[in-house]
């Protein structure tokens, strides 16, 4: 599963945590959410980046919680009754993405998974590894390590 | 092969890094020690080195073993007298031990280092000691055996074989052998046995040859129907038994079955017999008996050297004791010969240089370390290093109340889960505490086991310092003190190295050689001190040395000139914050290496180091003096103790090791204390300019304050922390500085500009106060301006994300109480991120510190009092010093009982008085609420009832003591423009109950009974009042106006004089004049003097000490100066 998920031509299916941020359907492998939850609980961090929204505590762990719309240069997500952090465990540290809602999970044959544009709703091409086409829209398979690497 | 397992490897290896440390600072005590040999000492270092040897026997680590054995020869040697332990000798001996902890470290590996330079340097001193050791009977063969035991241990080196002189002592199994044993076995390390050359030589005087010889019980014996019995009686005839390996007894103690506890029985035997016929006795393979000659070497009955063979039979013995510790076994050497391996001190040396001396060598097999090696079965078991740190020895003790408590939190649990499930919210409260308290219990249980003392690391300073100062040519003394100071293994651990780099510099930088310390009057041998101690909840650590100290310009220019500062900078730093530069990164540089503590890393890798355990250094020193270093370490990494303070809504942490002090400096004040100073808030504090940052700043959230009339939160728009009116650094006069409300006011109003604020300040209101917490980076100190102040909390450290690296505020965060997560903040990096530099080179800082001086000295001769009234129009005062405390209470707390007004006070009766009982003063106002101010008389407490409003007062005491003198009322002063009566609390007590003072006045009678007591004292009223009260006592006091006058008087009373109470203020001569007067004198030395103050500050009291004031007292305390005087007197009786 693990390499299947390396290269869109991989053979297989996997299952899609579905998420908002702003407009945008994005998807994530979902062996790769620890969890989501709607804890906004959250410390600011002053002198942070911007696209830190803060830091909470889970079960005992600081974990960073990331503006997801931020961090992919879209508009911010801002916290509502529908944002929820889905917990992704990245280079071993639990990193919150705050996105604006959670979808449903969804079945992706990897055959249909297309090589990412190079621009997906204004967010980089970089930052998914494929786009997987629905009968009525297109899911942006996010690429977590990617878009959580750190900045230089 | 011969590695049992891990576990016993382990607690061989925990054994002897133990039996290691102390061997150390033994030796170097011995060193010390010189000729004058603690003999427990060296036994205990000499046993230390036996168990290691055992041990390594055991485990067939031949290196260890070999080496031990060498020492042990050594030591055997200084514990019989024969050697003197001097450096050089000591010096082999760490080495040696410097050696095994290396052959510790990677102990799998041992037997294959080459450790033949250690080997050969403990046998060069062993052979240099003993020709040098020249004891008088003995001398001859000795100096002959020491130089053939050389001889023969570096045949040795190939042929694996003992050589031994043993102790004088009686026959023993050999497993203590004593001083100067060197031990004998035979070629295949077996039969083991020690021998005495005071025992030995004579035989060989007498002509007899004497032999080693090793009997198999079964075999030689049982097989032929010989007996034990018969073959010691058949030894006894034919010759003398020197020593033997079992516990040897004559042949007529013995029964006819008796047999050893070995199966092999090894003698020393001196007989006629030549080797030629000497088996007609035995009858045995003549590769069991061998002859020790005269020059202490063993050969076979052929005449050959005795050699070893080839190592083809490997043991496998069940018996572990039997398992030898070399594969190289003599071929025809019976495998179930092997004798006891622990008590076989054999020695493997690699081969040596002197081939003459080894004339078998060809036939020798090859090193028997690669042999060893070879066997040592398999190289990927030697890759795996033996990593001893991964275990901990705890006590049992401390496991069973870990258990407990264990225990403990599950019934708690058990019951919280029991009351939740009930909703029984009063039980869950009592889980929840009792869980709470369990918790914290558990927390120090936990972290006793893995505190470590200090010591640990201590202890291997004294060896640091010998050799470097050897090295150096320097002498120091180094002095430790606090290594029972314990601390978290993980900073113990981290500690040594950057100890040792500042140890080393010390001896290396700090001090002299003895020549130049000569030369500038100090005494040649310089001085180190370590110490350790607790304080606030953190570990300091102090490296002091009396050495040269550091020149602070030096260490800028050089900064300055590495571009690490620039100039300007260095113009206005601190000649604190110059010394500082130190730890700079990239300061140390190639001019100030040396080969000893300049490894191209300097002071800032030290510096690194102590920051990542959230320590704290400073560094002081004064050019010519010396150079302290202290380093201020938490107790452990994962809880710390932590002040949260909040800004813009948001909690944060400050570390309390960087926590200096609390500051709140209330709105009114604001603009008398703040100041600006160039660009820079400070704050005045105690004679010092604190600079300022404002937290909300540097991190760059708003400020908010609690509006306090609506209560709600709201941005503070407070642009700068001065206010418009304080003052900005323009020149200042003293007199202004001394806190004069009017002059102040004055100041405010030149500077203050056309727009400011008319009215009332807003900054009245106490919400509009700043909260400063001043904390310390080692270097400097600042002021951290925050919101609000909250409570210290013990906090666990959790790391912070990849994403928030960059933000350099925080050291951390951590979660709360309640769930949420605050930031621990970094101060020192607040304080860059701040730009914040110290004011304190600054003219005004001079001046402000001035001011300062002069304020305490105008001070010094005040008296701090406590004005409260009785009636409304009566003022009174009683010296603040006596006021315990000070209750809030109602009347109707107030209990009259046996004819006494009391109150109930900390679960017991509170005596209560008021002046009018005494006093002919106004009656005591009939209100609601009234105070109680709690004073100690003698052991009691008591009341004296008061009403408001109350203040504390300073004032210089003009006080008329005769106007309105009466009983209760010790006199007048003008306070405030009001006429004050002193309140004489004692006198109050005295006339109303003077029954409590019985006691007290009976002891007094009769023992000072001549007592003379000289006192000094400007202050008629003060003298009066004082004599009074030592008078009361029953002493004789003579009076003095000033310590002139107290001077002569000295003189012309000498005899007298057992005592002198001095004030410190007065004219003509002040007390520590007089003081030091009196301690110079040899006629008056040994007079205690107590001197008498107002107010003690902290300086005054090192002066005080300095000149040899042995007590301070304030001067309205009667008590505790009748105290203190009884205490001296009975001292000096």
């Amino acid at each position: 599963m693990k390499a299947g998920m390396e290269t869109p031509s991989a053979i297989g299916t996997v299952e899609l945590a579905t998420f908002y941020v702003g407009d945008a359907l994005c998807g994530m492998d979902i062996l790769k959410v620890q969890e989501i939850n709607k804890i906004m609980e959250m410390t600011s961090v002053p002198q942070a980046p911007d696209y830190v929204m803060g830091i909470l505590n889970l079960r005992g762990q600081i974990v960073t919680i990331i503006d997801l719309g931020k961090k992919l240069g879209l508009t911010s997500v801002g916290v509502d009754e529908s944002s929820r952090n889905i917990i992704v465990n990245s280079d071993n540290e639990y990193i919150g993405l705050l996105v604006s809602r959670i979808g449903d999970v969804v079945q992706a044959d990897w055959q249909k998974v297309e090589r990412p544009p190079a621009n997906i709703g204004g967010v980089q091409g970089v930052f998914f590894k494929g786009v997987f086409k629905m009968e009525d829209r297109l899911i942006g398979i996010l690429d977590a390590d990617r878009v959580l690497a750190e900045e230089n | 092969m011969t590695i049992q397992d891990d576990e016993t490897l382990q607690m061989y290896l925990e054994e002897s890094l133990e039996h290691l440390a102390d061997i150390e600072s033994d030796l170097l005590a011995i060193e010390a020690d010189g000729a004058n040999i603690d003999e427990g000492r060296v036994n205990k270092v000499y046993r230390a080195a036996h168990s290691i040897k055992g041990g390594a026997g055991f485990m067939g680590l031949t290196n260890i073993k070999n080496l031990t054995h060498e020492m042990e020869n050594i030591l055997g040697k200084i514990r019989t007298r024969e050697m003197v332990p001097n450096p050089d000798i000591v010096n082999v001996l760490l080495t040696g031990a410097d050696a095994l902890k290396s052959l510790m470290g990677d102990i799998l590996n041992s037997n294959d280092v080459d450790i033949s330079k250690e080997v050969q340097a403990l046998q060069a001193v062993l052979e240099a000691g003993q020709g040098a050791a020249g004891s008088p009977a003995p001398a001859v063969p000795k100096k002959k055996s020491a130089a053939k035991a050389t001889k023969a241990d570096k045949k040795k080196a190939d042929k694996p074989k003992k050589m031994a002189l043993a102790p004088g002592s009686t026959i023993t199994p050999s497993n203590t052998p004593a001083g100067d044993a060197i031990p004998l076995a035979f070629p295949d390390g077996q039969g083991a046995l020690s021998a005495d050359t005071e025992n030995v030589a004579p035989q060989f005087e007498q002509g007899k040859t004497v032999y080693l010889v090793r009997i198999a019980v079964d075999r030689h014996l049982h097989a032929r129907r010989k007996t034990c019995r018969g073959l010691i009686e058949d030894m006894e005839q034919t010759g003398t038994i020197l020593g033997a390996d079992h516990a040897l007894r004559t042949a007529a103690d013995l029964d006819d079955d008796w047999v050893p506890e070995t199966p092999v029985m090894v003698f020393l035997f001196a007989t006629i017999l030549k080797p030629s016929d000497i088996n007609v006795l035995f009858e045995i393979e003549e590769s069991n008996i061998l002859e020790l000659r005269p020059d202490w070497q063993l050969y076979a009955l052929d005449g050959q050297t005795a050699t070893n063979s080839l190592p083809e039979n490997r043991q496998d013995d069940a018996n572990a004791m039997d398992e030898q510790t070399t594969s190289t076994v003599t071929a025809d050497a019976p495998v179930e010969e092997a004798s006891e391996i622990a008590l076989n001190p054999e020695m493997h040396e690699p081969p040596m240089m002197n081939e003459d001396d080894v004339p078998a060598i060809a036939a020798s097999p090859g090193s028997p370390n690669a042999e060893g090696a070879n066997t040592n079965g398999g190289s990927e078991k030697k890759s795996a290093k033996f990593e001893h740190e991964t275990s901990l020895r705890v006590h049992v003790s401390l496991l069973d109340q870990l258990m407990t408590l264990a225990g403990e939190l599950v019934l708690s649990r058990n019951q919280l889960l029991q009351s939740m499930a009930s909703t029984d919210s009063r039980g869950s409260e009592v889980a929840g505490q009792r869980i709470d308290l369990i918790t914290s219990e558990l927390q120090e249980a936990i972290m006793l086991t893995r505190m470590q003392s200090i010591g640990n690391v201590f202890n291997k300073f004294p060896r640091v310092v010998r050799d470097l100062s050897r090295t150096l040519g320097k002498q120091v003394e180094l002095s430790l003190e606090g290594q029972d100071v314990e601390l978290d293994k993980t900073i113990i651990e981290a500690i040594g190295d950057p100890l040792t780099h500042l140890v080393r510099n010390a001896v290396d930088h700090g001090i002299e050689t003895p020549d130049v310390r000569k030369r500038a009057g100090k005494n040649p041998v310089g001085q180190v001190f370590l110490r350790a101690y607790h304080e606030a909840g953190q570990v300091n650590i102090e490296i002091a040395d009396n050495g040269k100290g550091l020149d602070g310009r030096v260490i800028a220019a050089k900064a300055v000139e590495k571009g690490l500062i620039s100039e300007e900078q260095a113009k206005v730093m601190s000649a604190r914050e110059k010394t500082n530069l130190i730890f700079l990164p990239g300061f140390s540089t190639a001019e100030t290496i040396t080969d000893v503590s300049g490894r191209g890393v300097g002071m800032d890798v030290v510096k690194t180091n102590l920051d990542q355990l959230g320590g704290i250094i400073d560094i002081d020193s004064e050019t010519g003096k010396g150079t302290t270093i202290r380093i201020k370490l938490p107790l452990t990494l994962a809880i710390i103790p932590c002040q949260i303070v909040i800004t813009g809504g948001e909690r944060y942490a400050i570390p309390q090791v960087n926590l200096e002090e609390l500051l709140r400096i209330p709105a009114n004040q604001v603009s008398r204390r703040i100041e600006r100073v160039g660009n820079a808030n400070v704050v005045r504090l105690r004679g010092n300019l604190l600079p300022l940052i404002r937290l909300a700043d540097i991190i760059g959230v708003p400020s908010v304050y609690t509006d306090p009339s609506t209560g709600e939160a709201k941005h503070d728009r407070r642009a700068a922390l001065a206010d418009r009116r304080s003052r900005k650094s323009a020149p200042v006069t003293p007199e202004e500085l001394a806190q004069d409300p009017t002059a102040a006011s004055a100041a405010d109003e030149n500077t203050s500009t056309a727009n400011a604020r008319q009215g009332k300040d807003r900054r009245y209101h106490a919400a509009g106060a700043l909260n400063i917490v001043v904390v310390s980076t080692g270097a400097m100190k600042y002021g951290l301006v925050v919101d609000h102040l909250l409570d210290s909390e013990e906090i666990v450290v959790k790391p912070l994300g990849r994403d928030l690296k960059k933000c350099k505020g925080y050291a951390g965060a951590t979660i709360m109480g309640d769930g949420r997560v605050a930031l621990i903040l970094d101060v020192s990096n607040l304080a860059k991120m701040g730009g914040l530099t110290t004011v304190e080179s600054t003219a005004r800082a001079a001046e402000v510190a001035q001011a300062e001086a002069e304020a305490q000295r105008a001070a010094r001769d005040k008296q701090s009092l406590l004005l409260f009234r009785a009636a409304d129009n009566e003022q009174f005062a009683a010296p603040l010093s006596l006021v315990e405390r000070i209750e809030k209470i109602k009347r109707t707390d107030i209990e009259r009982v046996g004819g006494q007004r009391v109150m109930k006070y900390r679960g017991g009766s509170l005596p209560l008085f008021s002046i009018d009982q005494v006093a002919s003063v106004g009656p005591m106002a009939e209100t609601e609420n009234l105070l109680v101010i709690v004073s100690m008389v003698g052991e009691r407490e008591l009341g004296l009832l008061a009403i408001g409003p109350v203040d504390a007062v300073e004032t210089n005491l003009n006080i008329d003591g005769t106007t309105l003198r009466q009983p209760g009322i010790m006199g007048s002063t003008i306070i405030n423009n009001q006429t004050t009566l002193l309140v004489d609390i004692y006198e109050i007590v005295h006339q109303l109950n003077p029954q409590w003072f019985v006691t007290a006045e009976k002891s007094k009678q009769d023992p000072e009974k001549a007592t003379t007591i000289l006192f000094a004292e400007d202050s008629s009223f003060f003298r009066s009042q004082v004599k009074g009260s030592m008078e009361k006592e029953g002493f004789e006091v003579i009076e003095a106006e000033d310590g002139q006058i107290a001077w002569d008087l000295l003189h012309k009373n000498k005899k007298n004089i057992s005592l002198v109470v001095t004030d410190i203020e007065m004219p003509n001569m002040d007390g520590f004049t007089l003081t030091r007067k009196i301690k110079e004198s040899p006629l008056y030395a040994h007079l205690p003097v107590i001197a008498l103050t107002t107010l003690a500050g902290e300086e005054d009291i090192a002066k005080g000490k300095a000149v040899g004031i042995d007590d301070y007292q304030i001067k309205l305390d009667r008590e505790r100066l009748i105290r203190s005087i009884h205490g001296f007197l009975q001292a000096a009786a």
